[in-house]
């Protein structure tokens, strides 16, 4: 099967897995409730004070939710591959620069400081993206190899951002503070509402649409930075551009779910096992992997358990095995 | 008609690093359809040279005009239009196919976001055939032979559009077969009109098939000219702090030896010989 069959297979299993995703729930519904309720046809004997209800279910509950899922999943995973691909190390994801860091941080001190989620969700934001900066900054400050340099930036901002995460929370009220900030870090869509996604998702589909729209350049920077630019690549100012979509993007996923891991790591990877590593085709496979991955994990999360399971813990206990049984299947394209 | 035009020309150019004189006022001029070679042991200075030609470095002083325009003032695409790279073998991390990789020599001439068309494609899969490597279109760049490779890197060189090629050991960990295949196909471009620099750690390279070698030393030029001018038991014994003989072969043909290994060749069934079979 080419390439192009595979990723409208998968385009097909996405629309697919997200229409199933609106009519299951604690509210099961029918196919032919579910367009009803759209208004795409019309159905005979029902209440419209129960229709009513049941569009609003629909609308502000169900529909945001399954957006963000797909959104998250299709931003951590294109951030993942563009990361992996420009840093030509396959262990690296949407957190190397400090991102994800950073934005937790953010997310608690907005917590501490204020009890409106706008403010938190801006602060989440504002964070995720300082920590780059940072990292940037100072990668530029001293002569040597750019990659190892970047990374090591990454990792000391990461860390940084870690320490101050440890404060707030060491000084947070440990009985209403405290809980808060450490449920909301395990990630999940509980709280999406359709206001977040509707500024989120314009903002997500640009990010990931700016790093796929780039794929072709991609490619050439997995070469090295001697050889693209030999190539006529503007290696520091498409790096550049590669990296701060990545962040935009990473940056968003925290202020609509919190921290969810391993998407950013493993989907890259199965899905260069898949379709091969040539970033044209791999990009826009991994966006629409990722995005029916985290769906599906989040319908397991608010339909398996009694309980709603935190999807973060969810992605990476999933996350394991599926990255587990990818290794085992081949080496996914790397040599 | 352009016979004459130099391709390249690099005029007293300084580099190092800190603490480090690497090339000393370098000044070279290369005309179209020459073969040069580019000898001297490691840290002489080559690869700097090659990288400053290229524009990858800047130098310290000294200016680098490509096809009659200054270096710093193209643009990358332009560069890559004019001159290309074609880097030491190497492995990539991700296994892309080789028509692939011989597309992105056609990023330069593409827009905005990189995307290359049908067209682009039919110009790199011409210069796989120009190569004879069309038959590997499809296969894994990190599957094939080195030498394969270094003809892949070549074709994606020609993608470009570039006349003037400028390759980093080109032969370096290729076997004897790939080595003489990948000489064979610099001759026949060279032949066409394109213009090649190289360097090699093998001056039988150099008197095999460059038209000129220039021969650098702690980052001074020693001697530039034709290889019979140049190449000589003296010079190459000083560049390389050993004892080497040219040899006529015939024909105007010659060859180097190393005296200085050849002298100490054991001789089976001499002493030092027994006395290895003895331990």
């Amino acid at each position: 099967m080419s390439v192009q069959y595979r990723t409208a297979a998968l385009a097909l299993l996405l629309v697919a897995g997200a229409t199933a995703s609106m009519i299951v729930g604690r509210y099961p519904l029918s196919l032919a409730d579910l367009g009803h309720h759209l208004g795409l046809w019309a159905m005979e004997g029902t209440d419209p004070k129960q229709a009513e209800l049941v569009r609003t279910l629909l609308l502000e509950v169900r529909l945001p939710r399954i957006l963000a899922a797909i959104c998250v999943g299709a931003s951590l995973s294109v951030s993942g591959t563009a990361f992996q691909a420009m840093f030509i190390n396959p262990l690296v994801s949407p957190g190397l620069l400090g991102v994800l860091a950073g934005a937790s941080f953010g997310a608690a001190a907005g917590m501490i400081l204020s009890t409106r989620w706008l403010v938190v969700q801006a602060s989440t934001f504002a964070f995720g993206l300082l920590a780059v900066c940072i990292a940037l900054a100072m990668a530029r400050a001293y002569r040597g190899d750019r990659l190892l340099l970047l990374v090591l930036s990454g990792v000391v901002v990461s860390a940084m951002f870690t320490a101050l995460l440890s404060v707030i929370k060491y000084l947070a009220d440990p009985y209403n503070q405290l809980p808060a900030i450490t449920y909301w870090l395990m990630g999940g869509f509980s709280l999406v509402t359709r206001e977040t996604m509707t500024v989120m998702m314009p903002l997500m589909l640009l990010g990931t649409g700016t790093i796929i729209s780039l794929s072709g350049y991609l490619n050439v920077l997995t070469m090295g930075d001697e050889e693209a630019r030999a190539l006529g690549v503007r290696v520091t100012a498409l790096r550049t551009a590669l990296i701060l979509a990545a962040t935009l993007v990473s940056s968003l996923t925290v202020v609509v779910g919190g921290i969810i891991g391993w998407v950013g790591l493993i989907i890259p990877h199965v899905g260069r096992m898949i379709v091969g590593p040539d970033n044209r085709i791999l990009l826009p496979f991994s966006a629409l992997l990722g995005a029916l991955y985290l769906l599906l994990v989040d319908n397991i999360s608010r339909l398996v358990f009694p309980v709603e399971i935190p999807l973060g813990i969810l992605t990476s206990l999933l996350g394991i095995p599926v990255f587990a049984v990818a290794l085992r299947l081949g080496r996914g394209g790397w040599n | 008609m352009e016979l004459t035009m130099d391709k390249i020309v690099a005029d007293s150019i300084v580099f190092g690093y800190s603490r480090k004189t690497v090339l000393q006022g370098v000044s070279l001029k290369v005309g179209q359809g020459e073969v040069l070679s580019l000898l001297g042991p490691n840290g002489s200075g080559k690869t700097s040279l090659l990288k400053i030609l290229l524009g990858l470095l800047r130098p310290l002083s000294g200016t680098v005009a490509i096809d009659g325009r200054p270096v710093d003032s193209m643009s990358p695409k332009e560069l890559a239009k004019s001159v290309a790279y074609v880097p030491q073998l190497h492995r990539i991390a991700f296994s892309y196919r080789v028509i692939d990789v011989v597309l992105m020599g056609r990023l330069a001439h593409s827009g905005l976001f990189g995307r290359t068309t049908r067209e682009d494609e039919r110009i790199a899969e011409a210069a796989l055939d120009r190569l004879d490597i069309s038959h590997l279109a499809d296969a894994a760049y990190s599957e094939i032979s080195g030498g394969e490779r270094q003809l892949t890197l070549i074709a994606r060189a020609l993608t470009q559009g570039a006349k003037t090629l400028i390759l980093d050991e080109p032969l370096n960990g290729l076997d004897y077969g790939n080595q003489i295949g990948v000489l064979e196909q610099i001759t026949s471009l060279a032949s066409e009109g394109f213009t090649f620099v190289k360097t090699t750690h093998f001056p039988d390279h150099a008197l095999w098939m460059a038209t000129r070698v220039v021969l650098l030393n702690h980052g001074h030029i020693i001697a530039d000219g034709k290889p019979h001018e140049v190449m000589n038991g003296r010079t190459l014994s000083s560049l390389y702090l050993a004892d080497i003989a040219l040899v006529s072969v015939g024909d105007g043909l010659r060859t180097c030896l190393p005296r200085t290994v050849l002298d100490k060749k054991p001789v089976p069934g001499s002493h030092a010989g027994r006395s290895l079979c003895a331990g």
